[in-house]
């Protein structure tokens, strides 16, 4: 009798216990943020998918071991769509129907953001887009050069990276400081390469500048022989390369190779450390368009944006503790699309087991996002969806050195 | 630059091109003249030899060490796919070896993509001269190294054919297998052989090319297609011919991509491909009995 009566005050003892050691397990009070991240981790595009999707990995990490969003864990769901546009769009819609996540983020490649952006704005989910081409955000028809968006989505938003901000900053410096009148232009026949000949055939008049030649090459090009003789048969002073992918700093090489010596500037990918890593050696001497993470010594930052320099500070030592390696724009991107995507939820502080009800609060989050300070972009959200993102001009040196060209 | 000079370029872009189309041509034509089998898996022969070379030489071995064992470990797959893939369903329809090849070259680069991933990779030039100027136009210095590679190895394998032992019982198993086997000659050895040939040509030719055009686990495919198209133009059976039809391919390539537009580089091949068959069946310098070397 006694020892019955004994037995179950143990039991009842341990089942207090256990009941009270339960959350002690969870480091969330909460249940999770469960948001969609798709993105081209292999393929052509493959080198600036995985380095972004590194960065943003770093912040979802970082956020998550601070507590998370208000007690919520973030969980990504993630996809690789292989730089196919077809497995994006694919991607993006499993997001939406079958993992029904409260947003999504992601898509380097315009060409794949571009038509998943129709579909974001009718199943009402809140997009961050990360690619190039301002027809993310624009609606259809909605956007006349070198104006901004007349229309825009209610529910995609995006950085401002596109080209238009480039070209500008290349033409002021190429004017200015390289006294370049005639310049040839040469872009990859991708969907952004031909937003961006699009946006270069639009303002380049306006900058008091002409037109030698324009060519193109296929991003799984190698050989760029074609292109670069019918450029040394016209007359001009530099020439701009537009690309975000590999060929694009073959196309350097070979216009050395083949004795051409004007400069030639070209746009930030040139920079991703895939590319310096095998071809750096190349591309001494060529002017690249880039942005503030890029630049080593950040003491050179224009006073501006020098408040990005502890955030940029941050993910340096984050990448280079997690990955190895040096880490660059493309880190300092997928990083601030991880604390952008956090900022958002954090202000609408959504209820995740209401769908419908917590991606309107989220679109609305982050419409309305202000003061962002990143490593990449820092700003307010405009009134086209879109955050800024602020673009230095360098040389690259000897030994793959840095040197400020403005 | 006069128009004289761009043609010039072009021509001597689409000469040292053509010469890898005309390797991978050769490929083609060993395997086929044995084995019946067209190997798709051509391609990512010159893909390994060129990523093999690059894995080694990052690892700090002489660039002529690191291509030589490129290319032996290549040839050595390549014998290992003929003996594991395709010779224990040898008796299997010929489009069903075709479709069993075309499913190891996706294999080969789906393991290629996980062990190196998507990244492309290098090889300095063999030679630090630079380029030579002719004219207006600029001869790469590599070019030369391509061009003089692929001409040394048709003349080995011409001499092997023609003057070897070895080379002579590969001839016969590839005019009649039964006849050859009856005289003592291993036909599954042959089969080994000639797969094991094809890889390490293709290698060394991917290796040589490398510095000019980078290598990455995705060139296979196009490579083995144009080296398809380079066989057939040239007439299966003969290795002037497939000489022939490789250079002809890249020239009209280059042409093509020079004057008309950029887009057209990988139209042309095809468009050479639709006209050549329809009006003559065995090839630009072939004979309609293809097999006999």
């Amino acid at each position: 009798m006694k020892n019955r009566k004994g037995l179950s005050k143990v039991l009842f003892f341990l089942l207090l216990v256990g009941l009270l050691l339960t959350p002690c397990g969870t480091a969330f009070s909460q249940p999770p943020y469960k948001i969609g991240y798709t993105n081209c981790h292999s393929g052509w595009l493959g080198f600036m998918g995985s380095a972004w999707r590194d960065g943003f990995l770093l912040g979802v990490e970082e956020i998550n071991a601070a507590g998370g969003i208000n007690g919520h864990k973030l969980n990504v769901v993630l996809y690789d769509d292989e730089s196919d546009v077809a497995k994006g769009v694919l991607a993006f819609k499993k997001l939406i129907d079958t993992d029904k996540v409260l947003m999504i983020t992601g898509q380097n490649q315009s060409g794949v953001a571009i038509a998943c952006a129709p579909i974001a704005e009718q199943s009402k989910v809140p997009y961050l887009g990360i690619g190039a081409s301002r027809w993310i955000v624009a609606k259809p028809g909605k956007w006349q050069l070198p104006a901004d968006p007349t229309e825009v989505f209610d529910y995609v938003a995006k950085f401002r990276v596109d080209a238009q901000t480039h070209v500008e900053a290349m033409y002021a410096f190429a004017k200015k400081r390289l006294g370049v009148k005639k310049f040839a232009w040469v872009n990859s026949s991708t969907a952004f390469g031909m937003n961006c000949k699009e946006i270069m055939q639009a303002t380049y008049k306006l900058a008091g500048l002409e037109l030698s030649a324009m060519e193109e090459y296929g991003t799984n090009d190698s050989d760029m022989t074609s292109q670069l003789t019918r450029i040394k048969a016209k007359d001009f002073d530099a020439i701009i390369i537009y690309s975000s992918d590999p060929a694009g700093a073959l196309v350097y090489k070979q216009a050395r190779e083949m004795g051409i010596t004007k400069p030639i500037i070209a746009d930030a990918p040139m920079v991703a450390t895939p590319i310096l890593k095998t071809l750096g050696q190349y591309l001494e001497g060529l002017y690249v368009c880039v942005h503030a993470p890029d630049v080593p010594d950040l003491n050179l930052l224009p006073k501006n944006v020098q408040p990005m320099v502890p955030v940029i500070n941050k993910v340096r030592k984050g990448v280079m503790e997690k990955y190895n390696h040096r880490a660059d724009w493309i880190n300092a991107y997928g990083y601030d699309g991880a604390r952008m995507v956090a900022d958002a939820l954090r202000r609408a502080a959504p209820d995740p087991t209401k769908l419908e009800e917590a991606r309107a609060k989220i679109r609305q989050a982050l419409m309305s996002t202000k003061g962002f300070v990143g490593a990449y972009a820092m700003g307010d959200v405009t009134a086209t969806h879109e955050l800024r993102v602020p673009v230095v001009m360098i040389r690259l040196g000897k030994g793959q050195k840095f040197e400020l060209a403005e | 630059m006069s128009m004289y000079d761009q043609l010039l370029q072009f021509l001597i872009a689409g000469i040292s091109i053509g010469s890898i189309y005309a390797v991978m041509g050769l490929g083609f034509m060993i395997v086929y003249s044995v084995t019946r089998v067209m190997n798709f898996a051509q391609g990512e022969f010159a893909m390994l030899g060129g990523m093999l070379s690059t894995v080694f030489y990052a690892k700090g071995l002489p660039l002529s060490f690191s291509i030589l064992c490129a290319v032996l470990i290549t040839t050595a797959f390549g014998m290992f796919l003929h003996r594991a893939v395709i010779y224990p369903i040898r008796t299997a329809p010929v489009f069903t070896l075709v479709l069993v090849t075309f499913g190891a070259s996706i294999a080969i680069r789906g393991i290629s993509l996980i062990i190196w991933g998507t990244d492309f990779r290098i090889l300095p030039p063999f030679s630090k001269l630079g380029a030579i100027h002719l004219a207006q136009a600029v001869i790469n210095i590599q070019a030369l190294w391509v061009i003089g590679t692929t001409l040394l190895m048709a003349i080995v394998l011409f001499l092997f054919f023609e003057y070897t032992v070895p080379g002579k019982a590969f001839r016969a198993s590839s005019i009649n297998a039964l006849g050859a086997s009856l005289m003592g000659i291993k036909t599954e050895r042959m089969g080994s052989i000639a797969f094991g040939l094809a890889a390490g040509l293709g290698a060394l030719a991917g290796a040589v090319v490398t510095p000019m055009m980078t290598t990455s686990s995705e060139i296979g495919l196009g490579l083995a297609i144009k080296g398809f198209i380079a066989a057939i133009i040239g007439g299966l059976n003969r290795i002037e011919g497939i000489i022939v039809g490789g250079l002809t391919l890249g020239i009209l390539e280059a042409f093509g991509a020079g004057l008309i537009h950029s887009g057209f580089k990988d139209v042309i091949p095809l468009l050479i491909f639709l006209v050549v068959l329809n009006f003559r069946r065995g090839g630009l310098l072939g004979d309609a009995e293809a097999g006999k070397i």
